[in-house]
């Protein structure tokens, strides 16, 4: 299992564009980078928001984000990195 | 002057001359072709079409024609060719009609880039639209087919052109293309409907394609906005069920069903947003058409499903 990088971040989060409507669970974003659009469940959008406000580790993610077990944290961090949306920090 | 204003001798001639552009909705296609069933085709499809022999340009000039001598005569076969590209390989010359409906959709899909396009039949009643952004298959043409009959106007049964800036949705109707059962649902659904003849494609379906109203193609001038998003999903044997999609469900489908979004970057991401922000969404399973016909106008008498 490669080591967990010690940071995370959002490269440019101007490029991340939100959409919400009050009353649902799930966020959209698109991404202007890429092109792509993303439909996000509500820890994936707690997780690449904080991230677009500051980088932070895991750690600082867990502690920020309680709601969100460390599990599900590994695995919306994967998925995050694997659709491009945040990276390790250099 | 339309299509059906023509004679045979007329349309033939102006054909072979590279003299025959149709106007489509917002598009000018300058078609050339010696091929009869290329003629008869023109001639029963898009007979209420206007035609313009004097137009000095067009959006999308396409030929389509025997690939060669020997291939005029020994199993004939079409080729479609576009700006000097050939996107298809040759086809038995039984296959003109589809090869052109293809490769009208092609260049649509392709070049259209004035509009954000999304693969969706597209209706209008009271003054706003129907979308029905789906995939091959799930029922979409039959369903639009069976609408048109019943007071639905046509906007296109493959596209919907949204204007990225104004959101305002330009018709741009054809012949509603049907594949092997739904020919002959459509055909009894509708007696008076009016197909082409059914062919096999390259694929081993039955597709015949249905002579879109006069009405509608005369009216393509009349633009409306978003009214409706129905997503459909032919189900065999299921009752009509509509299910109330949340709006960034509607958004990804949306997204999911246009072929150029995101090359209009923000300006395409917000005027998704905008569709799916006015337009009440839901998912319609069905198997009977009549039923799904009732889904359809219950949601648009109604605002609810």
């Amino acid at each position: 299992m490669p080591p967990r990088p010690p940071r995370w971040h959002v490269a440019d989060p101007s490029a991340l564009l939100f959409q919400h409507w009050p009353g649902e669970d799930e966020h959209v974003v698109f991404n202007l980078r890429s092109g792509d659009l993303h439909l996000l469940n509500p820890a994936a959008t707690a997780v690449l928001g904080r991230l677009a406000e500051a980088p932070a580790s895991v750690d600082d993610l867990r502690a920020s984000l309680n709601q969100i077990d460390a599990s599900a944290l590994d695995a919306v961090l994967e998925s995050l990195d694997g659709l491009g949306l945040i990276g390790p920090l250099p | 002057m339309t299509v059906g204003d023509l004679s045979d001798a007329e349309l033939c001639g102006l054909l072979r001359a590279q003299r025959f552009t149709l106007r489509i909705g917002p598009f000018l296609v300058r078609l050339r072709s010696v091929m009869s069933e290329v003629q008869a085709a023109l001639a029963l499809l898009y007979r209420a079409h206007e035609i313009d022999t004097e137009a000095d340009g067009a959006h999308f000039v396409i030929r389509l024609d025997h690939p060669g001598l020997v291939r005029r005569f020994f199993r004939a076969q079409a080729q479609l060719t576009f700006d000097l590209r050939q996107p298809f390989i040759p086809l038995p010359a039984s296959m003109a009609a589809p090869m052109l409906e293809a490769g009208l959709n092609w260049c649509i899909g392709n070049y259209a880039h004035q509009f954000l396009v999304i693969h969706s039949a597209t209706l209008e009643r009271g003054g706003r639209a129907l979308l029905m952004p789906a995939p091959p298959g799930s029922g979409k043409s039959t369903l639009c087919a069976a609408l048109v009959t019943r007071g639905w106007r046509l906007l296109s049964d493959e596209f919907a052109l949204v204007d990225p800036t104004t959101g305002i949705l330009v018709p741009v109707p054809r012949p509603i293309a049907l594949k092997e059962g739904s020919i002959d649902v459509i055909a009894r659904w509708a007696p008076d409907a009016v197909f082409g003849p059914s062919v096999v494609n390259n694929e081993d379906e039955t597709v015949a394609y249905m002579q879109p109203p006069a009405r509608s193609v005369r009216d393509s001038g009349l633009t409306c906005r978003a009214g409706w998003i129905v997503v459909p999903q032919y189900v065999a044997g299921a009752d009509a069920t509509t299910t109330p999609m949340t709006r960034a469900r509607a958004l990804m489908h949306l997204a999911d069903n246009s072929f150029n979004y995101n090359f209009h970057g923000r300006v395409g991401f917000d005027r998704l947003v905008a569709i799916a922000d006015q337009a009440p969404s839901v998912t319609l399973r069905y198997s009977r058409l009549d039923e799904g016909v009732d889904a359809v106008d219950r949601l648009a008498q109604t605002g609810a499903p």
